[in-house]
């Protein structure tokens, strides 16, 4: 018999789906639950920020008293917006990847951005 | 002025704890909430650091009504104690005496109006039912309390097809979720087989829930930072952590639903 299929709330499904996940390590002998962190370990993604980028987010979200993830939503979503409008691309940016994950690797210069964002909220050391 | 009605018909499922919760977090809001007490047992006064007092009778039987300032910007109360039991034996004897909650609140000026329900079924929950706009069962995951919550809605279901309830079911909310545990995970999927989209984000055990209840402070003010307000993070990857449970999504979601 098949089990009656409902709409629930998302966040109560992903609840059960972690359960399960749960569940299912438990049920697993110590060789196979390895092998299955390694594996999701290899899924998960690393969100690696540029350091001179992470610098500036942190005198930022300092100086208006927000949290720095605060400080990269608004100015992500702001770019996304821009992203969309055909207003930024990645052109210009872009050198090959050696990692073989990705073909390529995004460099950008923070050069004097720093200083720029400091004057113009005016922060001080 | 919103009239939400806690109740389940099992005992020590957070009941007062909810409906003391989401009425402070609604007055932190900016709204202006009045908590009833409708258990004999005067808990609200309990959670709140107050003196229990006999504030239901007099508003009840001798029509006195009496709100109560919390101590807390926004958040006024009704009070209990175990006079309450004598209301309503005096109410079983007077006609339309279902209708003496909704009589009763069309006096008060509020934006939310709380009802703390005691559990079983009594003259107060029939009241209570008839007199609320909304109302919402929690129930602690496990199987009594589940089975509480059914009965619950089984009373709301044999009054409105009597004609007497008019309140929107608001759904289900978890309490006492254990994430680690078989049988918590079993009873919050049951509900969500049971009750789809109405069960809400579950409201995590939390020792903090007790202590608060014993220094006479809500959560709000003794543990702001605690998970049974504010959740539990899911690990689904650094990309696709997500925090779900606590009574802020509650309070969000409440507001919503009831459209304060």
């Amino acid at each position: 018999m098949t089990r009656r299929q409902v709409a629930i709330d998302p966040a109560v499904a992903a609840i059960l789906g972690e359960a399960e996940e749960r569940q299912e390590q438990r049920r697993m002998g110590p060789g196979k639950r390895k092998t299955a962190k390694r594996a999701a370990r290899r899924k998960a993604v690393t969100w690696e920020l540029d350091r001179g980028v992470v610098g500036i987010v942190q005198e930022v979200a300092g100086a208006l008293g927000i949290s720095p993830a605060g400080v990269v939503n608004r100015l992500l979503v702001d770019g996304l917006e821009r992203l969309a409008a055909g207003e930024v691309d990645f052109e210009g940016c872009l050198v090959p990847s050696r990692s073989p994950r990705y073909l390529w690797v995004v460099e950008v210069g923070v050069n004097g951005l720093g200083e720029a964002v400091r004057r113009r909220l005016d922060i001080r050391d | 002025m919103r009239t939400l009605a806690v109740l389940n018909q099992k005992g020590g499922v957070a009941k007062t704890t909810t409906a003391v919760t989401l009425g402070h977090g609604l007055a932190l809001r900016g709204y202006r909430v009045v908590v009833i007490d409708l258990d004999a047992q005067g808990n609200v006064a309990d959670a709140l650091g107050l003196e229990k007092q006999p504030g239901l009778y007099d508003w009840l039987v001798r029509g006195e009504l009496s709100v109560e300032y919390s101590g807390r910007p926004g958040l006024y109360v009704v009070l209990g104690d175990k006079r309450t039991v004598e209301a309503k034996l005096i109410l079983t004897g007077k006609p339309f005496r279902e209708l003496v909650l909704l009589n009763g609140l069309k006096g008060l000026d509020y934006d939310a109006a709380i009802l703390d329900v005691a559990p079983g079924v009594d003259l107060l929950q029939v009241a209570a039912l008839v007199a609320a706009t909304h109302f919402l069962i929690p129930g602690a995951l496990d199987q009594w309390s589940v089975v509480g919550a059914r009965d619950a809605m089984e009373s709301a279901a044999a009054l409105r097809a009597a004609g007497a309830l008019n309140g929107q079911f608001l759904g289900v909310l978890p309490t006492f979720w254990e994430r680690t545990t078989n049988e918590g995970r079993q009873q919050l999927e049951f509900l969500a087989q049971q009750f789809g989209r109405l069960v809400w984000e579950p409201i995590p055990l939390d020792v903090k829930a007790r202590e608060a209840a014993a220094h006479g402070q809500t959560l709000w003010e003794y543990a702001p930072d605690c998970r049974a307000l504010q959740g539990v993070v899911l690990n689904g990857g650094q990309a696709q952590d997500r925090r779900v449970g606590g009574y802020v999504h509650a309070v969000e979601r409440l507001i919503v639903e009831v459209g304060l």
